[in-house]
């Protein structure tokens, strides 16, 4: 091909087939994945597309950048410990829990609904891609998303607190639990907040109908079983806690950290929120089963 | 106005989403009923006004609302019909007016006869109790209404807004905050209960906004809220 | 030719309702129409090949790929259904990269398909803004270019043409003729209407009510779809009495006759036939079949 002269002139090569790599159903994964982040986080799209997520993110964010300069004055004072006792990884996700379930249920449902509203699902299942491989790679995408919105501020917590001390060295040996015990946490929850508000996404193709399903579930839930456990009262009110997803949610977390949790053991309350993850993930697999065929 | 108001509701009611309304609505009743003969060791009174306060104060009515009052004028965004709506040689205020109205009719008349429904099956059953609190929540539904409806005008994402207003700042920040309180739809119905009913609330220990506060918040965010819809029809550009 | 497409015995029920009764056929290279009338089969057909819905009994198989695989079979098929299917928010660009990575293709790969493919649908400038704002001759295309981004061995278009103006069907149906003869893609394109089989095909399958009534070369059937539609105000039957006693074929469709078998005596003939009948013609138009029309005066 050659450019005669000034005005120049462009050849059409016509048509070319295709004679590279294709690499099948891995690359498919990976690609519906990617999109899948891409999408959460309005990535590569309007500004009004990234203003939820990444608003969210912040509000997830802020308690910890609190933290940090509580932390960073007390240390400057002198006068650690004490001040920061009630500031610490074990008790943040009683904060972000809100913002996280918030976060869920309002963008994760971007990942499924709109596939199913305009229907470009018809084409991701024509192409070498089982409706599993979608729909896992898309809880995945939407799951990595959660987990780093969950543990980077406590990555920043746990950090800040130990350099906030004279001797930081000293504050990992004694305190390096606490790392294994929010990356567990933090698991927990994103997984229970992405289930959630992955299988609201699938009763709806709109995505508001979705984030107010996944908030009534657990408003609903909770209000209901809230009023029950205390008007029964006794060991049947007491069980009823574990209905209560937030509750569930947050015991589950004191007791991966250790901490004294009241009136139904630790490990039911961990119990509950699995079952409640596991029936959520399970709601989203048949709806799906559903959907393919 | 009779037109669009017409067909306003036929919106939404034709949504399947309207079931979640109703869904709402009737789920304090139930509960009512179901726990009337055991209403656990601290009483009738703590039992109804746990219901009233948490159940439909603070779930059913901001989210009946939000489902109808965000969508008010979805459709005609969605279908790029809304021109066309707002083409109409009429003010603004006209097409206004009857979407809320709609609104209102479709999202808080169900919750507002659901919480009367709910007091009068109470163990402790009052007409009187029935009526304030159907009317207090009647009263939020017009504020929460045209909020919503404003929000669903401004942004796709009016929803996940409302929920973070009723969610994080109503449930979270109001209740810590003092000043906070003023400036949340929830404390207003509040109060209106407390004032229309006689013995409604005592047992809860929380601090609520003065009725006279109130009723101010109350007109001024509708009118507001109603006053930037309009405004906002007014601005609107059309593809 | 090799063959691309088989179904033996190929049977498929959606509750009370026989889809599929026991179809078999096969589809070579070149272009081949699959035509019938709405709910004949066609997207059933479609679907079955494209492993979406099992079959009652019988084979769907497609035979191009060399993987026993179904779902890796699809690296080498492409699909155009016939509703929108475009999401609005992104640009044709991102799409076509995205589609063709879910293809299989690498990311650079990918990338340089989209740009090429969309060029040939005719989708230049406009490529950067998002779909939503695209006309439906636009979306059509791009829905074209989805479906040969990985370049596919055969691509199935359900009804491509639905939609469009007159203009933008001829624009589609030589895009297709394009893709199918330059481009060497084979294509199975379902559709309804004879007009735009005949002039896209080099080969026909024709389903009804389920079951292959037809199948072969395209030029067995352009004969016998030529058709005259006359409109007259008054005198109907005296017309279609007067073009009986000519030994022309008529059947009569509400208003208006309609003459089988067009050559230049059967102009001649209607004519005169108006003159005998006094009908007062108002509208003399030459048609072809639509696919019923052809059935029902068999």
């Amino acid at each position: 091909m050659t450019s005669r002269g000034a005005t120049g002139e462009v050849f059409d090569l016509g048509y070319q087939r295709y004679a590279g790599p294709r690499e099948g159903r891995s690359r498919a994964r990976r690609a519906l994945f990617w999109d899948g982040v891409r999408t959460a986080l309005g990535l590569g799209r309007g500004a009004s597309q990234k203003v939820l997520p990444w608003g969210f993110i912040a509000v997830a964010m802020g308690p910890a950048v609190v933290l940090i300069v509580v932390a960073a004055l007390a240390s400057q004072i002198g006068n650690t410990g004490d001040v920061l006792e009630d500031l610490a990884n074990r008790s943040y996700y009683q904060f972000a829990f809100t913002p996280l379930l918030l976060f869920a249920s309002t963008v994760a449902p971007a990942l499924l609904c709109p596939d199913r509203r305009e229907r470009v699902i018809a084409l991701y299942l024509v192409r070498p891609l089982s409706s599993m491989d979608y729909l896992t790679a898309r809880i995945l995408a939407f799951f990595a998303i959660s987990l780093a919105v969950a543990y980077l501020p406590q990555v920043l917590i746990f950090a800040s607190l130990s350099l906030s001390t004279d001797e930081p060295l000293r504050y990992l040996r004694e305190q390096w639990l606490e790392v294994p015990r929010f990356l567990a946490a933090g698991f927990v929850v994103a997984a229970f907040t992405t289930s959630l508000g992955m299988a609201a996404a699938s009763l709806t193709e709109r995505r508001p109908v979705a984030a107010v399903i996944a908030i009534g579930f657990v408003i609903g839930t909770s209000t209901l079983f809230g009023i029950a456990s205390s008007t029964s009262g006794g060991d049947i009110g007491r069980y009823l806690e574990l209905l209560q997803p937030p509750v569930a949610v947050i015991r589950a977390n004191d007791w991966i950290f250790g901490q004294p949790v009241e009136r139904v053991p630790g490990p039911a309350y961990f119990g509950a929120t699995t079952a409640f993850t596991v029936a959520l993930l399970a709601l989203l697999w048949t709806r799906y089963r559903r959907l393919a065929a | 106005m009779t037109t669009i108001f017409g067909l306003a509701l036929r919106q939404l009611a034709g949504q399947r989403r309207f079931l979640i309304v109703l869904f709402l609505s009737a789920a304090p009743v139930v509960v009512a009923a179901v726990y009337r003969q055991n209403a656990g060791p601290r009483g009738a009174d703590y039992f109804a006004d746990n219901i009233l306060n948490q159940l439909l104060v603070a779930t059913v009515l901001p989210l009946s609302m939000l489902v109808t009052g965000t969508i008010s004028f979805g459709h005609e965004i969605e279908d790029k019909t809304i021109g066309y709506l707002v083409l109409k040689p009429m003010p603004r205020w006209k097409i206004v007016l009857p979407k809320l109205a709609a609104v209102i009719l479709m999202g808080g008349l169900p919750a507002a006869l659901g919480g009367a429904i709910t007091m009068a099956v109470m163990p402790t059953p009052s007409v009187l109790d029935a009526a304030g609190v159907g009317l207090a929540l009647l009263v939020g539904a017009v504020v929460y209404g045209a909020i919503f409806t404003w929000a669903g005008l401004m942004t796709q994402h009016a929803a996940a807004f409302g929920l973070v207003y009723v969610f994080l700042w109503e449930a979270a920040v109001a209740q810590f905050l003092a000043g906070g309180r003023y400036l949340s739809v929830r404390q207003y119905v509040l109060s209106l209960i407390d004032a229309l009913t006689p013995d409604r609330l005592f047992t809860l220990s929380i601090e609520r906004v003065e009725l006279p506060a109130a009723m101010v918040g109350v007109i001024l965010l509708t009118v507001v809220f109603s006053g930037l819809a309009v405004r906002r029809l007014n601005r609107m550009d059309f593809p | 030719m090799a063959i691309l497409l088989r179904a033996t015995g190929l049977t498929k029920r959606f509750g009370s309702t026989l889809a599929l009764d026991s179809v078999d056929f096969e589809v070579l290279e070149g272009i081949t129409g699959l035509l019938g009338a709405n709910g004949a089969g066609k997207t059933t057909a479609l679907r079955l090949f494209l492993g979406l819905i099992e079959p009652d009994s019988g084979k769907a198989e497609f035979l191009g790929a060399a993987t026993s695989d179904p779902i890796m079979a699809r690296e080498r098929i492409g699909y155009m259904p016939e509703h929108d299917c475009l999401p609005s928010s992104v640009t044709a660009a991102e799409f076509l990269t995205h589609m063709a990575q879910i293809s299989g293709l690498p990311p650079h790969e990918a990338r340089v398909r989209s740009t090429d493919v969309l060029r040939h649908v005719g989708i230049d400038e406009e490529r950067y803004r998002p779909m939503g704002s695209y006309s439906t001759g636009m979306k059509q295309r791009v829905k074209l270019a989805q479906a040969i981004v990985h370049d596919p061995l055969l691509v199935l278009l359900d009804e491509p043409t639905a939609g469009l103006d007159p203009v933008g069907r001829q624009e589609m149906l030589e895009l297709i003729r394009r893709t199918g003869h330059d481009f060497g893609i084979s294509i199975v394109l379902s559709s309804h209407l004879m007009g735009d089989v005949e002039r896209t095909c080099d080969h026909v399958i024709v389903l009804d009510g389920g079951r292959v009534a037809q199948q072969g070369a395209i030029e067995q059937f352009t004969e016998e779809t030529e058709t005259l539609v006359v409109q007259v105000h008054e005198g109907l039957e005296a017309l279609v009495e007067s073009l009986a006693r000519r030994n022309i074929q008529t059947s009569v469709d509400g208003a208006s006759v309609i003459v089988q078998g067009v050559g230049q005596a059967t102009y001649d003939a209607v004519r005169d036939s108006v003159v005998e009948s006094g009908a007062l013609l108002y509208r003399l138009a030459p048609r072809r079949h639509t696919l019923g029309e052809v059935f029902r005066t068999r």
